[in-house]
């Protein structure tokens, strides 16, 4: 009676034929919503002899309403009875001109179609209350315009949070399992024609060869699953947000929704991705790029400006402006330990602080944050444990630090602060390089699910070179072009032709410069420097 | 990767304990930080030298600690300095070298050259020459009830006197250049300790690393013009003819006057003769007289007055030339142009008999409301 789409993600075994006049409508509208496994297709015969197929996605009309308020009435106790006919006829709107697409944008808008085969095909779109369900924001993430609506634990309700805002038949789901002892429903959507299908191949081998007795949630299979498993750095994105799930799946990102779970992975990701927000398209085109390089500039104080602090105070003061060393200097002389101390001590309080008000209840956690913050700080100024430059410095940091989510980014922001805090202790503002290199070295290699980190930046200007200026083994046409820089510019002076030869070399290389330049601009620009593996 | 990685990480730390030997810890609160040197001859024709830092941590707030040693060596003062301060001396951030006028008369690049070796020494401290004792000026200032810290208020002196071209804009690594180049002669602040402050007297002008004579504000002006360093700044004039006799005020003010310098060295009979070209722009803002709208006046003011810079300008120069220091640089021009003729002269004498031809020229840009 009831026939399924089934979840995995075997060879489609829809093609089963329907010998009757509405196969072909139905086998097209089918073959539109393959791989979405909440399209159900039901098959009655009904009461009067006739048989009725019934079409619609189970995440946009309740399956259990279309039962009892359009299957049953025609499967009612007095055959031959048309009234259960003509109410349904009463509430549906018939379609005279039965198309493909029509039909399937109905669907997709959480109509159920209800196709009779009488002795001509009356097809008839019938519309039920839509599936009320309330999707409270999330408390991590906080956004200005847009709406203000979160993920939940329940899968389906996720899943009938996508459909309703994506109304595409492009919107596909994978469904998956994973764990032996727990099993876990684990669903992959993406945009049919806009997600790269290798990378999908990738993720669906990576969740399959997972061997898990129970899987808890996001962060676990993220760790399990990403390709760097030992780096700081977050390879999905998490999000409990609707409109940047959506973002993601219409960037050609993957979406991994786990059952029981309230918050989405989404890959591949890049670095800058951490630092947009669903709403900023909202802004004006100014202020856009104003509060993403704001946002960029606080994970960069976040993480540096407490271990720029101690290498200046303790190694480079010269650095300082006569007007703020005199006043800097007088800060600390109550002060009675070693800088790097002072500052260890303020930001463990401030990471315990962090830690203690996010175990409590939002409205109590503003109110403990605020008075042990105040008081503990006006306590350790007064009694001389720490300067109150360092309070400001240690504050600043972790303001720059809450602009970045409480998970992902700003986990591994929080750590390396504290490897650049020890390494310029000891070493000054190398330390700080030492760390900064390592890190942006580690960045540039580092992938999500198989593609570069550092997108638009990192391998941009080499690919676009390769485009538009193809060279077979440019490396040594480039080693040639400098090496010859190199000679022409030691000939002596007095042999004028050599030297007037040199200059154009010079010219031609400056002009080198700037191609790779444009080059490398216009595939900022463009976004297209990284050709898919 | 990873392998990798780590090798980086190992080399990275391994380079840095190294490196670290660079560069020793020097925490800010136990650092004392020399704002200030002064240098000059103790009675027993020693060197005496005077530093200033600020006193953190004191009992008072806002004072300076002053120290004056009496040494042989530079190098030794500096040692006799631990002797008496609780802070490690610091002198990365010397804003201000004094020296006396006596010590500037017999040279200093002696003094100079090992603030040149110091790697630490910043090169942005200005040179200054004092006339007096940089140690009694220093002591003084400190006692300034109504002025700001002696660093401040001195710094701020200078910077708004070297805004204002009365006082040549003479950095240490400017005071170098200028001494080691064969044909340019350094040229610096010269101040003096008052009663109730500090005056800025003009221009020091050095022969080599020797102060040979003097100029005051407005000559620093003129000088700073052609040597094409002039500043935005205001300039006063004698009476010129006819003016109202019944006012009680003589001369003319000009304000916003900038210029403009071309320079060019030629030979002529076997001599340079170096052609200087003055363009002054600027508003008028006080004078009394009629008819100041009338195009024919306007440009007897301009004549007179470009009359009176050329005259002012020439005296300088022949003043510059008659105790051989040579600040505007026609030497390094001659050199560049004539190496010849360079390596044949021995330029000190030369450049007294240099001829120097000058052309100025005044555009009044604004006859302002006139009182």
């Amino acid at each position: 009676m009831r026939e399924k789409n089934r979840p995995e993600h075997e060879p489609e075994k829809t093609k089963e034929p329907f010998s009757s006049p509405a196969t072909g409508i139905i086998n097209r509208i089918r073959s539109q919503f393959h791989d979405c496994p909440d399209f159900i297709l039901k098959k009655a015969i009904l009461s009067n002899g006739q048989t009725g197929y019934y079409l619609f996605l189970e995440t946009l009309a309740d399956p259990q309403e279309v039962n009892e308020k359009l299957i049953q009435p025609l499967l009612g106790p007095t055959p031959g009875s048309a009234t259960g006919l003509n109410q349904i006829r009463s509430i549906a709107t018939p379609i005279n001109d039965p198309d493909g697409d029509t039909i399937a944008n109905l669907i997709l808008s959480g109509a159920v179609i209800l196709i009779l085969e009488e002795g001509e095909k009356t097809i008839l779109s019938i519309r039920l209350r839509p599936i009320a369900k309330s999707f409270p924001e999330p408390e991590t993430e906080k956004i200005l315009h847009g709406p203000h609506e979160g993920f939940s634990a329940d899968l389906q309700k996720n899943l009938t949070l996508l459909r309703s805002k994506l109304v595409s038949n492009r919107l596909k789901f994978k469904c998956l399992k994973v764990g032996s002892l727990n099993p876990k429903k684990i669903v992959i959507a993406y945009c049919e024609g806009l997600a790269q299908p290798q990378l999908l191949e990738r993720l669906i081998t990576k969740i399959n060869g997972l061997k898990l007795d129970k899987p808890t949630g996001a962060g676990q299979l993220e760790t399990l699953i990403k390709d760097f498993p030992r780096s700081l750095f977050p390879q999905f994105q998490v999000t409990a947000r609707p409109d940047q799930a959506i973002n993601s799946l219409l960037g050609g990102k993957f979406l991994i929704l786990i059952e029981n779970t309230p918050v989405t992975l989404s890959a591949p990701v890049n670095f800058f991705t951490f630092f947009e927000k669903p709403d900023d398209l909202n802004y004006n085109w100014l202020f856009r790029p104003f509060i993403r390089l704001l946002r960029l500039i606080a994970a960069g104080l976040a993480v540096f400006l407490p271990a720029l602090y101690i290498a200046v105070i303790s190694f480079h003061l010269y650095i300082i402006p006569v007007n703020f060393l005199i006043p800097l200097a007088e800060s600390r002389t109550q002060v009675p330990f070693p800088p790097i101390i002072e500052i260890l001590f303020l930001e463990i309080i401030v990471e315990l602080l962090r830690e203690s008000v996010s175990r409590f209840a939002s409205h109590l956690g503003a109110s403990i944050g605020i008075v042990s913050g105040i008081l503990l700080g006006l306590a350790a100024i007064s009694t001389g444990m720490v300067s109150a430059v360092t309070v400001a410095v240690s504050m600043v940091t972790l303001i720059a630090s809450l602009t970045m989510p409480p998970y992902d980014l700003g986990l591994s922001v929080r750590i390396l602060k504290f490897i650049a805090l020890l390494l310029a202790s000891l070493f000054g503002v190398l330390g700080l390089i030492v760390t900064a290199s390592v890190t942006f070295a580690h960045l540039i290699t580092l992938e999500s699910l198989g593609q570069p980190y550092f997108q638009p930046l990192i391998p941009a200007a080499y690919d676009s070179l390769q485009r538009y200026f193809p060279i077979k083994n440019q490396k040594l046409v480039y080693g040639l072009y400098t090496g010859l820089t190199i000679l022409l510019s030691r000939l002596p002076k007095d042999l004028i032709q050599a030297v007037q030869l040199a200059q154009i070399v010079n010219l031609a290389g400056i002009g080198v410069f700037g191609f790779l330049i444009l080059c490398y601009l216009y595939s900022l620009i463009n976004q297209r420097g990284v050709k898919s593996k | 990767m990873r392998k990798k990685l780590i090798v980086f990480i190992i080399t990275g730390l391994c380079s840095m304990v190294l490196f670290s030997g660079c560069w020793d810890q020097r925490p800010i609160d136990q650092t004392g930080v020399v704002l200030q040197s002064g240098f000059e001859l103790s009675p027993e024709h020693k060197l005496l030298l005077t530093i200033t830092y600020p006193a953190i941590g004191a009992k008072e707030k806002d004072l300076d600690e002053i120290i004056s040693v009496e040494a042989d060596l530079v190098r030794k003062a500096g040692n006799e300095f631990k002797t008496t301060s609780s802070k490690v001396l610091g002198f990365g951030k010397v804003r201000h070298l004094f020296f006396s006028k006596d010590l500037a008369a017999l040279g200093i690049h002696h003094i100079m050259e090992i603030l040149e070796r110091d790697p630490l020494h910043p090169p942005l401290s200005y040179v200054v020459v004092v006339d007096g004792s940089p140690k009694e000026l220093l002591e003084k200032v400190e006692t300034f009830t109504t002025k700001p810290r002696s660093s401040f208020y001195l710094n701020q002196l200078l910077e708004n006197n070297i805004n204002t071209a009365y006082a040549p804009d003479m950095k240490t690594y400017d005071f170098f250049i200028r001494y080691f180049a064969p044909g340019l002669d350094p040229i610096t602040p010269l101040i003096k300790l008052e009663a109730d402050g500090v005056r800025v007297l003009g221009s020091a002008l050095f022969a080599g690393d020797k102060m040979v004579g003097a100029i005051d504000t407005q000559q620093t002006a003129y000088l700073l013009a052609m040597m094409g360093q002039f500043k935005n700044t205001d300039l006063f004039f004698n009476p010129i003819t006819p003016e109202k006799t019944e006012s009680l005020k003589k001369g003319l003010a000009l304000s916003n006057v900038r210029c403009r310098r071309k320079i060019r060295v030629d030979m002529e009979n076997g001599r340079p003769v170096a052609d200087i070209a003055l363009t002054f722009t600027g508003l008028l803002i006080e004078y009394r007289r009629d008819a100041l709208d009338q195009p024919s006046v306007q440009e007897q003011i301009e004549e007179e007055l470009a009359g009176q810079i050329k005259q002012a300008c020439l005296e300088i120069l022949r003043y510059t030339q008659e105790i051989g220091s040579d600040p505007l640089g026609i030497g390094d021009l001659v050199r560049a142009k004539f190496p010849a003729y360079w390596q044949r002269v021995d330029w000190r004498t030369a450049y007294r008999e240099t001829t120097v031809k000058l052309s100025v020229k005044l555009n009044i840009l604004q006859y302002d409301a006139i009182h």
